[in-house]
């Protein structure tokens, strides 16, 4: 009996032993930190902010898609063909398993998301300066809209999500598509909050998006929905501003960082670790770049851009790289590109930003110059028939690239007293010539309403009524429960 | 005797006291030798009742056990010992005898069995029982079907050798093998839980040294596996280790294995000549497509691929990929006991050069056991293992970046290395043409990584019989990883997308986890009555800590004495660490009654709490229960002595599953991360965002499980015939449920949504052949066969796998009513043949042309979208099978093990890549490609266009990889009584093994053994073909 009492002390004493670590099943989280524990500091603030900047830098937003989608879709560049998910862009073969098709979608939702985090956390906020706290808000609205501006340039009329969403709740992320001009009223309205923004920025602050950034967008939203006054009145108020200039270097305008002429810019810079997405380097220029310098030599200009610009116009050789001519030391070989296509010097940018391989160059991109404000001007102008107007803004312009040292005399003679039709033909031109390569073209054919006839013409199989916008990516149709429905044609 | 030489010193050189000391330690030594001259020479013979040698018998002196042997393979034996000894025989499982030395020279034994088969001890969760005793569905192994397959891995060896345990191996020397128990019940993670002397595990075996292994015990249903709760879901194997035996003379045991390994197979590619023509045709057809539409943009030809058959194949590079492995494995076991204290000693080496160039395998053990009785009553034990293993080698089964893929797409136009020594790679506009192919042999030597694993396994444990009956069990193990790995990208330059800057990333991590486990049994048997009790607590803890640094940009050339981060580029720096701890906190118990050993009854409860979940989900309660009837028993059939046991059984329980992947999964996390960083004007901004989405509501996984068995024995155990059949439903099983990417790229929680089922049939049969002298053989074989079933999937109607293969669609979906991981894609009709019956088809793409896939227009709708995709097949076996034949005669043993899948698909990624990889090798299948003249075929046209996509996933990539292998063969012969003594050891068995000899297939891949996530099962990416390895071994006892 004895034995038996002791051995169930024993026993107990054990058995107390263990269930007297009562908080032994609450382990606090380690290594993770949760929402509740975020947004407290100033740094938290601005933290969350880059986030939203982060998306610029991405190989299926910026770095790849949007070229592939606004240039190699048209006759100013193309692929190798064996590059055969690019190609297919290039004669319209887009099928569901497209990478560049199913990486973009997610890419801008992952944008918009993170700024309606901020947007809607960072007013709650108690321990930041409100100047900031309006400074971060507006800036996050603007990378929104720019966001929303390019799905609706992509693929027309797409869910508008404002807020974060509550997965518990399925009908905030079972959203059917907006239409277009909801979209475009969405986006007008976060450009239009940040025109509060301030002129500029000084120090590890340029970069960020400015008042201008916001109207020049403002002005390009306008002129997408053939809002033409409104669309020349805010261009008009970014020139009027006085911030910008037309660098008289064409060069320098489309090489150098955040010039006086530069409204927005993707900033990057080398030498920060990771590939491509997780490095902060410029993964624009390595596509470009032709093998035999050392790039992929995927995105080369075309003969028929070659052949579009006027006689004696400096911007083709700072735009074109043709075989014999030298860039970063070295002379372009034949050979190294495909037949009748040319190295895109914009996009290879200036050599001492280094060589963009292994995607981590250090050059910035530019979304929007000056010289886009004033060509924005002249179209808005000649659609509601101020011709005079029209032509002014053309001419400072060209009178830019015509005073330019590379030019030849006589070149890019002042254009006056044309025929509505023709300046309409002269603008267009203007603006392919002086943003060649820039990741716009196709939404430009697009919205004029001439992208089959033009595409056709190059020999592409482009259908009217379907190639005009992107398909959404087949897996988020599959997902969305019936509630997404395709494009038209896909 | 020591002590008399203790002042003997050799350094001092040879003087005269020297020599004299030298004499009376020469003298005193022969003394002691005459102490012998009172010895006699025994030899004899031990059979057992069957008048059947037994080999392996202790004879020992009982007064002296270091005079002692074993018999040989004839039973015969042969010892000297001093007068008047007794000489003991002893064998597990046969009753001991002691003989008392006279003076006669031949002594013949006949042991008595102790037990039959039936009575053999079977270790259960938290105990043993006996064989005859189980009413659940429990399977052994024994250690020496363990050790017959000469394999380094734990998983490998018992490959085939259990009913309803299947293991898909990988190929790459050291790899992980994947492990199922009944099939595949959840989306997450599907390993059984391992139980090694007290551990509990999910991985990390190929640390372990299978020859430390006693034996192995499979719990397949609830009631057999309940006890150990949540972690029970997917089976548990209970690895018991040897500890060595009391009163057992010591023995020392050296193993030595020496062979090499080499593919089994390689696959048939292009040649030179073919591929210049084959490359040549294609864009010549896509210049003609392109022609015919009116568009001026041709393809340029190569020139020179206009003469096709100038073209010289230079390497084949599948030949220089792989290579012939050396493998060597040297083990040394020493055990033994005296009547308090049984001890075990091992250690092993075993060092593997994969069948790739520069791959290979490496593991140390070292083991030590040791059990001590203080009373009669009082034990004590302590198991200490460590191990340290290394391995090697290129990325397996990867379609983006493994050699093996190079090795197929590389065409054989190129040299390994150019005139100027550097490696040969396409580079240039034409890069493209040859499919920007890398070159496999620079890939392989370039492979530079390393991560050595350092493991230790240990235990403390002492059991306490502390009133009649009534003993307490109490032990607290632990297992403690520490790994460190460092993997360094070297700059190259061939190719056409060369790496300029090299990257060192190096990472360290440490693991631990412990478990306290106390129990209390009872056992008591009064009348025909039997009952046992078991009751106890677990308390266990698991943590982990690792940090990752890495830097890119180091001195030119790559010189391996700096690959350190301190060369790396400033600036560069990338750091990381996390870290996590779970905790669970079980009670249990069992109970178990037999009346009459007629009628069986055992039932479980466990409760267990888990730090994962959060409180009010937290607990979770699995009960189970079994019955048993032993027919044998019954009046009607007792004293049969044909039939020696009939037992039907039923169970049912249910266990659970914990595993969700993250320790925290209730909290919805915001991080930062170098990927969202950005920069305004040169500077560096650090970026947070939200990382992944919380559900606070998350709770276990549980599985219904229920059983049916019969057993039958024949003719003492002769004939042994189990069949088992089974249902298994998992509920609130554990998904992240995609979502639409409206929400972001977070990554979504975890909810409890989505049942699985698995049900089937277990059949094992074996014959023990009655066996004389000279001649025994026994046969056996298991077949399980298997059915896997999504019931409910919650909202989503699939669940769609993360594996495409290079932008292609993703092959692999979960949908509801078909097994998890089916393929999914188009359904093809055959090739058009014409441009009517282009025409008169439904839509597919604007330039389709004859020689295209025609794929079913399932919707009928007239056009060929993604809606006319469908199940194409799946990656489930019909039926897994083993066969294992054991033969002796006279001094010979011969083991064969044939191991087998059949009606199983696979998804050829491999094929796929080499018919569709634009530009690069191809499979050789594509000669017999369409062409107007070539109508009756399966492949396509070539284009190099492919204007119809005929790469798409389509059921055109479903393979039947249905095999049949003769998994090990081994063949042994055991040296007689002369040899031994003349060497003056106890035992030397020298043998010959395969594995993998033969395989039986009509799958073209490489082989049909596909692992691969459970979601992605049965896509083959290009894993490594399993090598054919041919060893030869020696035992020896001494």
């Amino acid at each position: 009996m004895k034995k038996l009492y002791f051995a169930l002390s024993i026993l107990t004493m054990s058995a107390l032993l263990v269930l007297s670590c009562t908080n032994f099943l609450d382990q606090a989280p380690k290594s993770v930190l949760s929402t509740e524990n975020f947004f407290l500091s100033e740094s938290d603030a601005i933290a969350a902010v880059s986030a939203v900047y982060d998306k610029l830098n991405k190989r299926h937003l910026v770095n790849a898609t949007a070229w592939i989608y606004a240039d190699i879709t048209t006759p100013d560049t193309s692929t190798p063909s064996a590059e055969l998910d690019i190609a297919v862009f290039d004669n319209f073969n887009l099928g569901t398993s497209n990478p560049y098709l199913n990486g973009n979608w997610p890419e801008l939702y992952e944008g918009i998301t993170r700024a309606n985090y901020v947007i809607s956390n960072l007013p709650g906020m108690a321990d930041i300066d409100n100047v900031l706290k309006d400074r971060l808000l507006n800036e996050v609205k603007f990378l929104r809209g720019w966001y929303y501006f390019f799905l609706v340039q992509a693929y027309g009329g797409v869910p508008l999500i404002t807020e974060p969403i509550n997965i518990s709740d399925e009908t905030q992320y079972l959203v059917p598509r907006s239409t277009k001009e909801e979209v475009y009223a969405q986006i007008e309205a976060d450009f239009t909050a940040a025109e509060a923004l301030p002129a500029t920025y000084t120090g590890s602050n340029v970069g960020r998006v400015t008042s201008g950034a916001a109207k020049a967008f403002l002005a390009k939203a306008y002129l997408f929905q053939e809002k033409w006054e409104l669309a020349s009145s805010k261009a008009q108020e970014v020139v009027a501003s006085g911030v910008y200039q037309l660098l008289p270097s064409f060069r320098d305008a489309t090489w150098n960082k955040n010039t006086l002429e530069s409204i927005f810019e993707m900033q990057s810079i080398g030498g920060t670790p990771g590939w491509e997405d997780d490095n902060e380097g410029n993964s624009i220029g390595i596509w470009a770049r032709p093998t035999c310098f050392g790039g992929w030599g995927l995105h080369n200009g075309t003969q028929d851009l070659y052949d579009a610009f006027e006689d004696g116009d400096p911007r083709k050789s700072y735009t074109l790289l043709d075989v014999g001519e030298e860039y970063d030391g070295q002379v372009l070989p034949s050979g190294c590109l495909p037949d009748n296509t040319y190295a895109l010097l914009k996009l290879l940018g200036d050599p001492a930003g280094g060589t963009g391989g292994d995607a981590n160059g250090s050059q910035n991109f530019i979304f929007m110059r000056l010289s886009e404000v004033y060509l924005m001007i002249a179209e808005a102008n000649v659609m509601i028939d101020n011709l005079s107007a029209a032509e002014n803004a053309l001419e400072v312009v060209r009178n830019r690239a015509r005073n330019d040292v590379n030019a030849d005399a006589g070149a890019l003679p002042t254009l006056s007293g044309l025929s509505k039709s023709a300046l309409i033909d002269a603008i267009r031109n203007e603006r392919r010539v002086e943003l060649a390569s820039e990741m716009k073209r196709f939404y430009d054919l697009v919205r004029w309403g001439i992208a089959g006839e033009v595409i056709r013409a190059d020999g592409k199989n482009f259908i009217d009524g379907k190639h005009e916008l992107f398909p959404i990516p087949q897996s988020q149709i599959d997902i969305s429960q019936g509630t997404l429905i395709q494009n038209p044609g896909y | 005797m020591i002590s008399k030489l203790r002042g003997f010193s050799l350094h001092r050189g040879y003087g005269v006291r020297n020599i004299a000391k030298m004499a009376t330690a020469a003298i005193l030594f022969f003394n002691s030798l005459t102490a012998f001259s009172q010895s006699l020479e025994i030899t004899g013979k031990v059979v057992d009742e069957n008048n059947a040698p037994i080999f392996g018998v202790t004879v020992f002196s009982v007064e002296d056990s270091k005079f002692g042997t074993i018999t040989d393979f004839d039973g015969n034996y042969s010892l000297i010992v001093p007068a008047n000894s007794t000489l003991r025989f002893s064998y597990i499982g046969f009753q001991s005898q002691d003989i008392q030395v006279m003076n006669q020279s031949i002594i013949n034994v006949t042991l008595e069995s102790l037990t039959s088969q039936l009575d053999e001890v079977v270790v259960i969760g938290y105990g043993t029982t006996e064989k005859k005793d189980v009413t659940g569905a429990v399977s052994t192994i024994s250690s020496d079907l363990i050790t017959q397959a000469p394999v380094g891995g734990l998983e490998q060896a018992i490959q085939g050798r259990v009913a309803g345990l299947t293991v898909v191996q990988d190929g790459s020397p050291g790899g992980s093998p994947s492990v199922r128990i009944r099939g595949i019940g959840t989306i997450g993670n599907n390993n059984p839980l391992y139980v090694i002397d007290g551990v509990q595990t999910t991985g990390g075996l190929n640390s372990l040294n299978p020859g430390d292994i006693e034996s192995i015990s499979v719990l397949k249903d609830a009631s057999s596996a309940a006890i150990y709760g949540t972690r029970a879901a997917n089976g548990v194997i209970i690895v018991t280790t040897k500890r060595g035996r009391k009163n057992t003379p010591t023995q020392v045991s050296l193993s030595i294995l020496n062979g090499f390994q080499q593919a089994w197979k390689h696959a048939d590619v292009l040649n030179a000549p073919e591929y210049a023509r084959v490359i040549r045709e294609s864009r010549v057809n896509a210049n003609t497509q392109r022609t015919a539409n009116g568009s001026t943009d041709l393809l340029p030809l190569v020139p020179e691929f206009d003469n096709p058959d100038s073209q010289v194949s230079l390497t084949n590079w599948q030949d220089k990929l792989f290579r012939s492995g050396h493998i060597q494995e040297y083990k040394l076991d020493i055990a033994g006991g005296n009547e308090t204290t049984n001890f075990s000693f091992s250690t092993s080496i075993r060092d593997e050069e994969g069948i790739i160039l520069n791959s290979l395998f490496r593991r140390y053990t070292g083991r030590v056991s040791l059990d001590h009785a203080i009373s009669e009553k009082l034990n004590i034990g302590a198991t200490l293992f460590y191990s340290h293993r290394n391995s090697q080698g290129v990325p397996n089964n990867d379609i983006w970046n493994g050699a093996l893929q190079s090795a197929l797409t590389m065409p054989e136009n190129f040299p390994v290395r150019n005139a100027d020594g550097n490696f040969a790679a396409p580079t240039g506009g034409n890069a493209g043409i040859y499919g920007n192919s890398q070159n496999p042999v620079a890939q392989a030597l370039r492979s530079d990584n390393s991560s050595p694993i350092n493991r230790v396994l240990g235990n403390v444990f002492s059991e306490w019989e502390m009133l009649e009956g009534l003993k307490f069990k109490s032990m607290y193990a632990v297992d403690l990883t520490s790994s460190t790995s460092k993997y360094f990208q070297p700059t190259f330059a061939e190719g056409s997308r060369p790496t300029i800057i090299a990257t060192l990333s190096q990472s360290s991590g440490t693991s631990s986890w412990w478990g306290f486990d106390n129990t209390l049994t009872y056992t008591k048997m009064f009348n025909n009555h039997d009952f046992s009790l078991v009751v106890g607590t677990s308390a266990q803890k698991e943590s982990f800590e690792s940090f990752s640094s890495s830097r890119q940009g180091f001195p030119e050339g790559n010189p391996e004495g700096l690959r350190y981060l301190d060369f790396g580029g400033q600036g560069s720096d990338l750091v990381s660490g996390s870290g996590g701890t779970a905790t669970l906190l079980s009670y249990f118990g069992r109970f178990g009654y037999s009346y009459l050993d007629k009628y069986l009854l055992s039932a479980t409860l466990r409760r267990d709490g888990s730090s994962r979940f959060t409180e009010g989900n937290r607990v979770g309660t699995f009960p189970s229960a079994s019955l048993g009837w032993r027919i044998s028993n019954e009046n009607f059939l007792n004293k049969s002595e044909f039939l020696t046991n009939l037992m039907v059984r039923a169970s049912w329980g249910k266990v659970g599953n914990q595993d969700v992947g993250s320790y925290y999964p209730y909290v919805t996390t915001v991080g930062f991360n170098n990927r969202y960083n950005y920069v305004f004007n040169g500077q560096l901004f650090p970026g947070a965002a939200v990382q992944r989405l919380g559900n606070p509501d998350l709770t276990w996984e549980t599985t219904e499980m229920k059983n049916f068995g019969i057993d039958m024995d024949f003719l003492n155990s002769q004939i042994v015939l189990s069949a088992d059949y089974f249902v298994n439903d998992t509920r609130d099983i554990l998904l992240q449920v995609p979502l639409p990417q409206l929400i972001g790229q977070v990554q979504t929680p975890n909810v409890n949504a989505g049942n699985v089922r698995n049900d089937g049939l277990e059949l094992v049969l074996s014959y023990n052949s009655a066996g004389d002298q000279d001649f025994n053989y026994s046969i056996s074989a298991n077949a399980s066969f298997l059915n896997n079933k999504v019931t409910s999937l919650s909202t989503a109607t699939e669940i769609i796998a993360n594996n495409d293969l290079r932008g292609s669609d993703p092959v692999s979906r979960a949908i509801v009513g078909e097994p998890i991981g089916s393929f999914f894609g188009f359904v093809t009709d055959g090739l058009f043949q014409s441009q009517e019956e282009v025409t008169a088809h439904a839509f597919q793409e604007p330039n389709t042309a004859p020689g295209d896939f025609r794929y079913k227009d399932l919707n009928n709708d007239g056009v060929i979208t993604g809606e006319d995709r469908a199940i194409i097949g799946n990656g489930f076996p019909d039926v897994t099978y083993g066969i294992n034949f054991g033969a002796d005669y006279k001094r010979f043993d011969l083991a064969v093990f044939f191991q087998g899948v059949n009606g199983v698909s696979v998804f050829n990624g491999l094929e796929y890549l080499t018919m569709n990889n634009v530009g690069g090798n191809k499979s050789a299948k594509i000669l017999d490609h369409w062409t107007p003249e070539n109508t009756n075929t399966t492949i396509p046209r070539l284009t190099w266009d492919d204007p119809n996509r005929n790469s798409r996933v389509s059921d055109r990539y479903v393979q039947d990889a249905s095999y049949l292998r003769l998994k090990t063969v081994q063949l042994g012969y055991n040296f007689g009584l002369n040899v031994i003594q003349a060497l003056g050891i106890k035992h030397l068995r020298a043998y010959i093994s395969g594995q993998n000899l033969l395989t039986f297939t009509s799958y073209d891949g490489l082989d049909p053994e596909v692992t691969g996530s459970d979601l992605a099962i049965g896509v083959d990416q290009g894993i490594y073909p399993q090598a054919r390895l041919v060893m030869l071994g020696i035992d020896v006892k001494f």
